[in-house]
Protein backbone atom coordinates (compact mmCIF):
# COMPACT_ATOMS: atom_id res chain seq x y z
CA UNK A 1 0.00 0.00 0.00
CA UNK A 2 2.68 2.40 0.97
CA UNK A 3 4.92 1.02 -1.73
CA UNK A 4 1.63 2.19 -4.28
CA UNK A 5 1.67 5.43 -2.54
CA UNK A 6 5.20 6.37 -2.87
CA UNK A 7 5.15 4.93 -6.67
CA UNK A 8 2.00 7.14 -7.22
CA UNK A 9 3.56 10.16 -5.59
CA UNK A 10 7.01 10.01 -7.76
CA UNK A 11 5.28 9.14 -10.76
CA UNK A 12 3.32 12.25 -10.23
CA UNK A 13 6.20 14.43 -9.58
CA UNK A 14 8.02 13.51 -12.85
CA UNK A 15 5.35 14.18 -14.84
CA UNK A 16 4.54 17.83 -12.86
CA UNK A 17 8.32 18.08 -13.00
CA UNK A 18 8.55 17.64 -16.67
CA UNK A 19 5.56 19.80 -17.39
CA UNK A 20 6.82 22.76 -15.53
CA UNK A 21 10.09 22.46 -17.21
CA UNK A 22 8.49 22.67 -20.75
CA UNK A 23 6.35 25.86 -19.29
CA UNK A 24 7.74 28.95 -20.86
CA UNK A 25 4.51 31.56 -19.95
CA UNK A 26 4.83 33.63 -17.02
CA UNK A 27 1.49 33.17 -16.13
CA UNK A 28 1.79 29.86 -16.31
CA UNK A 29 4.45 29.41 -14.40
CA UNK A 30 2.99 31.70 -12.02
CA UNK A 31 0.02 28.87 -11.73
CA UNK A 32 2.55 26.36 -11.32
CA UNK A 33 3.80 27.95 -8.10
CA UNK A 34 0.69 28.59 -7.01
CA UNK A 35 -0.42 25.41 -7.45
CA UNK A 36 2.87 24.03 -6.05
CA UNK A 37 2.97 25.88 -2.55
CA UNK A 38 -0.97 24.37 -2.88
CA UNK A 39 0.37 21.25 -2.86
CA UNK A 40 3.06 21.71 -0.15
CA UNK A 41 0.54 22.75 2.35
CA UNK A 42 -1.69 20.53 1.85
CA UNK A 43 0.62 17.57 1.79
CA UNK A 44 1.70 19.06 5.25
CA UNK A 45 4.86 19.02 4.50
CA UNK A 46 7.52 19.79 7.36
CA UNK A 47 8.08 23.56 7.43
CA UNK A 48 11.50 23.78 7.87
CA UNK A 49 12.16 22.42 4.38
CA UNK A 50 11.50 26.08 3.39
CA UNK A 51 14.80 27.22 4.92
CA UNK A 52 16.01 25.01 1.90
CA UNK A 53 13.74 27.20 -0.35
CA UNK A 54 15.87 30.20 1.23
CA UNK A 55 19.04 28.68 0.26
CA UNK A 56 18.40 28.03 -3.16
CA UNK A 57 16.87 31.29 -4.09
CA UNK A 58 19.91 32.89 -2.52
CA UNK A 59 21.47 31.33 -5.53
CA UNK A 60 18.38 31.58 -7.90
CA UNK A 61 18.68 35.48 -7.09
CA UNK A 62 22.33 35.80 -7.76
CA UNK A 63 22.11 34.62 -11.28
CA UNK A 64 18.91 36.68 -11.83
CA UNK A 65 21.17 39.87 -10.16
CA UNK A 66 23.77 38.69 -12.81
CA UNK A 67 21.36 38.78 -15.75
CA UNK A 68 19.70 42.40 -15.02
CA UNK A 69 22.84 43.57 -14.29
CA UNK A 70 23.64 43.04 -17.67
CA UNK A 71 20.26 44.43 -19.48
CA UNK A 72 17.73 44.67 -17.41
CA UNK A 73 15.15 45.08 -19.37
CA UNK A 74 15.81 42.39 -22.09
CA UNK A 75 16.44 40.19 -19.32
CA UNK A 76 13.44 40.95 -16.97
CA UNK A 77 10.93 38.12 -18.69
CA UNK A 78 13.69 35.57 -18.35
CA UNK A 79 14.55 36.41 -14.42
CA UNK A 80 11.32 36.06 -14.15
CA UNK A 81 10.98 32.39 -15.98
CA UNK A 82 14.15 31.42 -13.87
CA UNK A 83 12.76 32.42 -10.44
CA UNK A 84 8.98 30.99 -11.22
CA UNK A 85 10.43 27.87 -12.96
CA UNK A 86 13.50 27.01 -9.65
CA UNK A 87 10.71 28.04 -6.78
CA UNK A 88 7.63 25.66 -8.58
CA UNK A 89 10.20 22.76 -8.74
CA UNK A 90 11.36 23.01 -5.56
CA UNK A 91 8.13 23.27 -3.80
CA UNK A 92 6.82 20.49 -5.82
CA UNK A 93 10.34 18.40 -4.62
CA UNK A 94 9.77 19.24 -1.05
CA UNK A 95 5.95 18.20 -1.30
CA UNK A 96 6.36 14.98 -3.39
CA UNK A 97 9.93 13.69 -3.48
CA UNK A 98 11.81 14.69 -0.03
CA UNK A 99 9.16 13.17 3.14
CA UNK A 100 9.52 9.89 1.69
CA UNK A 101 13.75 9.94 2.75
CA UNK A 102 16.36 8.43 0.33
CA UNK A 103 15.80 4.94 1.59
CA UNK A 104 12.03 5.28 0.35
CA UNK A 105 12.95 7.00 -2.95
CA UNK A 106 15.59 4.18 -4.11
CA UNK A 107 13.00 1.43 -3.30
CA UNK A 108 10.35 3.37 -5.40
CA UNK A 109 13.00 3.95 -8.29
CA UNK A 110 14.14 0.27 -8.00
CA UNK A 111 10.42 -0.50 -8.20
CA UNK A 112 10.20 1.30 -11.28
CA UNK A 113 12.60 -0.34 -13.19
CA UNK A 114 16.01 1.59 -11.95
CA UNK A 115 18.88 -1.33 -12.02
CA UNK A 116 19.31 -2.64 -9.13
CA UNK A 117 23.25 -2.07 -9.40
CA UNK A 118 22.65 1.85 -9.52
CA UNK A 119 20.45 1.91 -6.42
CA UNK A 120 23.30 -0.11 -4.77
CA UNK A 121 25.35 2.64 -6.03
CA UNK A 122 22.78 5.38 -4.63
CA UNK A 123 23.27 3.90 -1.24
CA UNK A 124 26.46 3.21 -0.49
CA UNK A 125 27.10 6.55 -2.34
CA UNK A 126 24.89 8.05 0.61
CA UNK A 127 26.54 6.03 3.45
CA UNK A 128 29.51 7.22 2.86
CA UNK A 129 28.17 10.90 2.47
CA UNK A 130 27.75 10.31 5.66
CA UNK A 131 30.67 8.90 7.14
CA UNK A 132 33.12 11.74 5.24
CA UNK A 133 30.37 14.15 7.10
CA UNK A 134 30.74 12.37 10.98
CA UNK A 135 34.43 12.24 10.03
CA UNK A 136 34.93 15.88 9.45
CA UNK A 137 33.25 16.63 12.19
CA UNK A 138 35.49 14.73 14.16
CA UNK A 139 38.92 16.18 12.96
CA UNK A 140 37.20 19.67 13.42
CA UNK A 141 36.65 18.69 17.01
CA UNK A 142 40.12 17.60 17.14
CA UNK A 143 41.11 20.62 16.05
CA UNK A 144 38.51 22.90 18.34
CA UNK A 145 39.77 20.92 21.16
CA UNK A 146 43.27 22.41 20.88
CA UNK A 147 42.64 25.94 20.15
CA UNK A 148 41.64 26.56 16.92
CA UNK A 149 39.41 29.32 16.05
CA UNK A 150 38.53 29.91 12.27
CA UNK A 151 39.11 33.37 11.25
CA UNK A 152 40.40 35.10 8.06
CA UNK A 153 43.80 34.32 8.07
CA UNK A 154 46.47 32.02 6.30
CA UNK A 155 46.69 29.19 9.42
CA UNK A 156 43.02 28.90 9.05
CA UNK A 157 42.94 28.29 5.59
CA UNK A 158 45.85 25.96 5.93
CA UNK A 159 44.61 24.30 8.34
CA UNK A 160 41.33 23.08 6.61
CA UNK A 161 43.64 22.26 4.10
CA UNK A 162 45.44 19.60 6.30
CA UNK A 163 42.13 19.09 7.55
CA UNK A 164 40.89 17.91 3.64
CA UNK A 165 44.27 15.99 2.91
CA UNK A 166 43.37 14.20 6.68
CA UNK A 167 40.06 13.59 5.35
CA UNK A 168 40.90 12.39 1.86
CA UNK A 169 43.42 10.39 3.14
CA UNK A 170 41.07 8.73 5.36
CA UNK A 171 38.50 8.16 2.77
CA UNK A 172 41.03 6.68 0.44
CA UNK A 173 42.11 3.93 3.14
CA UNK A 174 38.72 3.08 4.06
CA UNK A 175 37.57 2.80 0.29
CA UNK A 176 40.15 0.47 -0.01
CA UNK A 177 39.69 -1.91 3.10
CA UNK A 178 35.83 -1.85 2.10
CA UNK A 179 36.52 -2.67 -1.44
CA UNK A 180 38.48 -5.63 0.15
CA UNK A 181 35.72 -6.82 2.35
CA UNK A 182 33.37 -6.44 -0.52
CA UNK A 183 35.85 -8.80 -2.82
CA UNK A 184 36.55 -11.33 0.17
CA UNK A 185 32.26 -11.53 0.33
CA UNK A 186 32.42 -12.67 -3.44
CA UNK A 187 31.56 -9.17 -5.26
CA UNK A 188 33.20 -9.06 -8.66
CA UNK A 189 33.08 -6.25 -10.98
CA UNK B 1 37.28 23.44 51.79
CA UNK B 2 39.04 23.25 47.99
CA UNK B 3 36.76 23.80 45.26
CA UNK B 4 37.26 20.61 43.07
CA UNK B 5 38.65 21.35 39.93
CA UNK B 6 35.88 19.68 37.82
CA UNK B 7 32.05 18.48 38.97
CA UNK B 8 29.30 17.52 37.67
CA UNK B 9 25.65 17.68 39.34
CA UNK B 10 23.01 15.36 37.83
CA UNK B 11 24.74 15.29 34.67
CA UNK B 12 22.95 13.85 31.75
CA UNK B 13 24.05 13.72 28.20
CA UNK B 14 21.31 14.05 25.11
CA UNK B 15 22.71 12.45 21.90
CA UNK B 16 19.98 12.68 18.88
CA UNK B 17 17.62 13.78 21.82
CA UNK B 18 18.75 10.31 23.55
CA UNK B 19 19.18 10.61 26.72
CA UNK B 20 22.53 8.72 27.32
CA UNK B 21 24.18 9.34 30.07
CA UNK B 22 21.53 10.31 33.24
CA UNK B 23 22.22 12.00 36.58
CA UNK B 24 25.13 11.39 36.83
CA UNK B 25 27.83 13.16 39.64
CA UNK B 26 31.53 13.16 39.87
CA UNK B 27 34.15 14.95 42.17
CA UNK B 28 37.48 15.90 40.70
CA UNK B 29 40.12 17.68 42.85
CA UNK B 30 43.02 19.24 41.63
CA UNK B 31 46.04 16.75 40.84
CA UNK B 32 43.48 13.87 41.77
CA UNK B 33 43.82 10.64 39.04
CA UNK B 34 40.80 8.57 38.44
CA UNK B 35 39.28 6.33 36.13
CA UNK B 36 35.90 6.28 34.49
CA UNK B 37 35.11 2.63 33.74
CA UNK B 38 32.50 1.04 32.27
CA UNK B 39 31.32 -1.70 29.75
CA UNK B 40 31.02 -0.28 26.25
CA UNK B 41 28.18 1.51 25.16
CA UNK B 42 27.07 3.17 28.68
CA UNK B 43 28.17 6.70 27.63
CA UNK B 44 31.71 6.89 28.64
CA UNK B 45 32.78 8.83 25.61
CA UNK B 46 29.16 10.84 25.11
CA UNK B 47 29.97 12.03 28.91
CA UNK B 48 33.42 13.47 27.87
CA UNK B 49 32.23 14.83 24.34
CA UNK B 50 29.49 16.65 26.58
CA UNK B 51 32.03 17.98 29.24
CA UNK B 52 34.16 19.61 26.29
CA UNK B 53 30.89 20.92 24.84
CA UNK B 54 30.49 19.07 21.90
CA UNK B 55 26.92 17.19 22.87
CA UNK B 56 24.20 18.42 24.82
CA UNK B 57 23.89 18.01 28.18
CA UNK B 58 21.01 18.81 31.82
CA UNK B 59 22.67 19.23 35.18
CA UNK B 60 25.65 21.08 35.89
CA UNK B 61 28.74 21.21 34.63
CA UNK B 62 31.35 23.27 37.28
CA UNK B 63 34.96 24.13 36.35
CA UNK B 64 37.18 25.57 39.60
CA UNK B 65 33.40 26.36 41.22
CA UNK B 66 32.05 28.33 38.20
CA UNK B 67 29.42 26.84 35.79
CA UNK B 68 30.49 26.26 32.08
CA UNK B 69 27.52 26.64 29.68
CA UNK B 70 27.82 28.95 27.47
CA UNK B 71 30.04 28.66 23.77
CA UNK B 72 32.53 31.05 25.01
CA UNK B 73 32.96 29.44 28.61
CA UNK B 74 33.39 26.23 26.84
CA UNK B 75 36.18 27.77 24.31
CA UNK B 76 38.04 28.33 27.49
CA UNK B 77 37.39 25.20 29.08
CA UNK B 78 39.06 23.43 26.14
CA UNK B 79 42.08 25.66 26.59
CA UNK B 80 42.43 24.03 30.36
CA UNK B 81 41.27 20.62 29.60
CA UNK B 82 43.56 18.26 27.26
CA UNK B 83 41.37 15.63 25.63
CA UNK B 84 42.75 12.68 23.71
CA UNK B 85 40.17 10.51 21.58
CA UNK B 86 39.71 7.18 21.15
CA UNK B 87 41.25 6.25 17.96
CA UNK B 88 44.11 8.57 17.18
CA UNK B 89 43.29 8.31 13.76
CA UNK B 90 40.62 10.93 14.78
CA UNK B 91 42.42 13.38 16.56
CA UNK B 92 46.03 13.53 13.83
CA UNK B 93 45.57 15.75 10.90
CA UNK B 94 48.45 17.71 10.53
CA UNK B 95 51.27 16.79 7.77
CA UNK B 96 53.99 15.81 10.12
CA UNK B 97 54.49 14.98 14.11
CA UNK B 98 56.32 18.32 14.70
CA UNK B 99 53.66 20.76 12.77
CA UNK B 100 51.16 18.18 15.15
CA UNK B 101 52.59 18.86 18.13
CA UNK B 102 52.94 22.65 17.90
CA UNK B 103 49.57 22.78 16.40
CA UNK B 104 48.33 24.06 20.34
CA UNK B 105 50.28 25.93 20.86
CA UNK B 106 50.71 28.03 17.94
CA UNK B 107 47.02 28.45 18.19
CA UNK B 108 46.98 30.42 21.27
CA UNK B 109 49.54 32.71 20.01
CA UNK B 110 53.03 31.31 21.94
CA UNK B 111 56.27 32.72 20.35
CA UNK B 112 58.51 30.02 18.44
CA UNK B 113 61.02 29.68 20.98
CA UNK B 114 57.96 28.51 23.54
CA UNK B 115 56.40 26.07 20.71
CA UNK B 116 59.57 24.76 20.31
CA UNK B 117 60.51 23.85 23.57
CA UNK B 118 56.77 22.67 24.29
CA UNK B 119 57.10 20.14 21.11
CA UNK B 120 60.73 18.85 22.28
CA UNK B 121 59.27 18.81 25.67
CA UNK B 122 56.44 16.50 25.31
CA UNK B 123 58.11 14.49 22.33
CA UNK B 124 60.92 13.35 25.36
CA UNK B 125 58.08 12.73 27.66
CA UNK B 126 56.77 9.92 25.30
CA UNK B 127 59.87 8.82 23.45
CA UNK B 128 58.93 10.64 20.24
CA UNK B 129 62.29 12.82 19.68
CA UNK B 130 63.23 10.74 16.84
CA UNK B 131 59.94 10.50 14.81
CA UNK B 132 59.14 14.21 14.93
CA UNK B 133 59.97 15.23 11.46
CA UNK B 134 57.90 11.78 10.36
CA UNK B 135 54.98 12.20 8.10
CA UNK B 136 51.97 11.43 10.93
CA UNK B 137 50.05 8.74 8.64
CA UNK B 138 53.62 6.83 8.10
CA UNK B 139 53.67 5.66 11.99
CA UNK B 140 52.28 2.89 13.37
CA UNK B 141 49.22 2.80 15.19
CA UNK B 142 51.04 2.65 18.66
CA UNK B 143 53.42 5.63 17.84
CA UNK B 144 50.24 7.79 16.39
CA UNK B 145 48.79 7.06 19.82
CA UNK B 146 52.00 8.23 21.55
CA UNK B 147 51.81 11.33 19.15
CA UNK B 148 47.82 11.58 19.71
CA UNK B 149 48.41 12.19 23.73
CA UNK B 150 52.14 14.57 22.94
CA UNK B 151 49.93 16.92 20.63
CA UNK B 152 47.66 17.60 23.96
CA UNK B 153 50.89 17.55 26.38
CA UNK B 154 52.21 20.89 24.47
CA UNK B 155 48.93 23.03 25.15
CA UNK B 156 49.75 22.52 28.70
CA UNK B 157 46.57 21.11 29.98
CA UNK B 158 45.43 21.64 33.32
CA UNK B 159 43.43 18.55 33.11
CA UNK B 160 43.87 15.54 31.10
CA UNK B 161 41.22 13.38 29.68
CA UNK B 162 42.09 10.16 27.68
CA UNK B 163 39.57 8.06 25.91
CA UNK B 164 40.58 4.51 26.32
CA UNK B 165 44.42 5.23 25.94
CA UNK B 166 45.51 1.50 25.93
CA UNK B 167 42.94 0.56 23.14
CA UNK B 168 45.06 -1.52 20.39
CA UNK B 169 48.44 -0.75 22.01
CA UNK B 170 51.28 -3.95 21.86
CA UNK B 171 52.92 -4.30 25.37
CA UNK B 172 55.64 -1.87 24.30
CA UNK B 173 53.16 0.83 23.89
CA UNK B 174 50.65 -0.46 26.55
CA UNK B 175 53.47 0.40 28.93
CA UNK B 176 54.45 3.34 27.63
CA UNK B 177 51.23 4.98 28.42
CA UNK B 178 50.43 3.11 31.51
CA UNK B 179 53.52 4.59 32.63
CA UNK B 180 53.08 7.98 31.57
CA UNK B 181 49.77 7.99 33.33
CA UNK B 182 51.22 7.02 36.79
CA UNK B 183 54.14 9.61 36.43
CA UNK B 184 52.56 12.60 34.85
CA UNK B 185 51.76 15.14 37.98
CA UNK B 186 48.21 16.91 36.04
CA UNK B 187 44.84 15.97 37.37
CA UNK B 188 43.92 12.61 35.26
CA UNK B 189 40.46 10.98 34.23
CA UNK B 190 41.11 8.01 32.07
CA UNK B 191 38.03 6.39 30.39
CA UNK B 192 38.65 2.80 29.64
CA UNK B 193 36.95 -0.56 29.99
CA UNK B 194 40.73 -1.91 29.83
CA UNK B 195 40.71 -4.10 32.98
CA UNK B 196 45.02 -4.68 33.08
CA UNK B 197 45.10 -0.97 33.15
CA UNK B 198 42.65 -0.24 36.00
CA UNK B 199 44.16 -2.59 38.01
CA UNK B 200 48.03 -1.42 37.30
CA UNK B 201 46.90 2.64 38.09
CA UNK B 202 45.58 1.56 41.11
CA UNK B 203 43.60 4.55 41.08
CA UNK B 204 40.16 5.32 42.66
CA UNK B 205 37.47 3.77 39.93
CA UNK B 206 34.08 5.88 39.03
CA UNK B 207 31.67 3.43 37.44
CA UNK B 208 29.22 4.88 34.97
CA UNK B 209 27.00 1.74 34.80
CA UNK B 210 25.76 1.99 38.29
CA UNK B 211 26.79 -1.55 38.55
CA UNK B 212 28.90 -2.22 41.76
CA UNK B 213 32.47 -2.53 40.59
CA UNK B 214 33.38 -6.59 40.15
CA UNK B 215 36.15 -8.07 42.42
CA UNK B 216 37.98 -9.08 39.33
CA UNK B 217 38.69 -5.29 38.48
CA UNK B 218 41.50 -5.22 41.27
CA UNK B 219 42.31 -9.09 41.64
CA UNK B 220 42.43 -11.04 38.67
CA UNK B 221 44.73 -9.49 36.07
CA UNK B 222 48.67 -9.50 36.68
CA UNK B 223 50.50 -7.14 37.06
CA UNK B 224 52.32 -6.38 33.42
CA UNK B 225 55.55 -4.73 34.85
CA UNK B 226 55.71 -8.64 35.80
CA UNK B 227 54.90 -10.23 32.09
CA UNK B 228 58.35 -8.60 30.44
Amino acid sequence: MAEGRGRLRLLAFLAAALLIYALDSVRALMLALALSSLLFFLLRTPRNYLKGLLYANAFTLLVIAGLLFTDPIAHLRTAAVIFLKANALLLLTFALVLPAGLLELLRTLEGLGLPKRLVLLALLSYRYLTTLRDEYEKLKRAAACRGFEPSPSLRTYRTYGYLLGALTAKSLLKAKEVYKAMTLRGLEG
Amino acid sequence: MKTPLLELRNFTVLRSGKKVVKNFNLLLEEGEKAVLAGPNGVGKTSLAEAVLGFLPFEGELLYRGRPVRTKEDFKLLRRKVGFVFQNPDDQLFMPTVREELAFAPANFGLSPAEVNRRVEAAAALLGLEELLDEPTFSLSFGQRRLVSIACVLTAEPELLILDEPTNGLDRENWLRVARFLNETEKTVLVITHDRDLVTFLGWRVVLLSGTPLASSWRTEIPDPYQCD
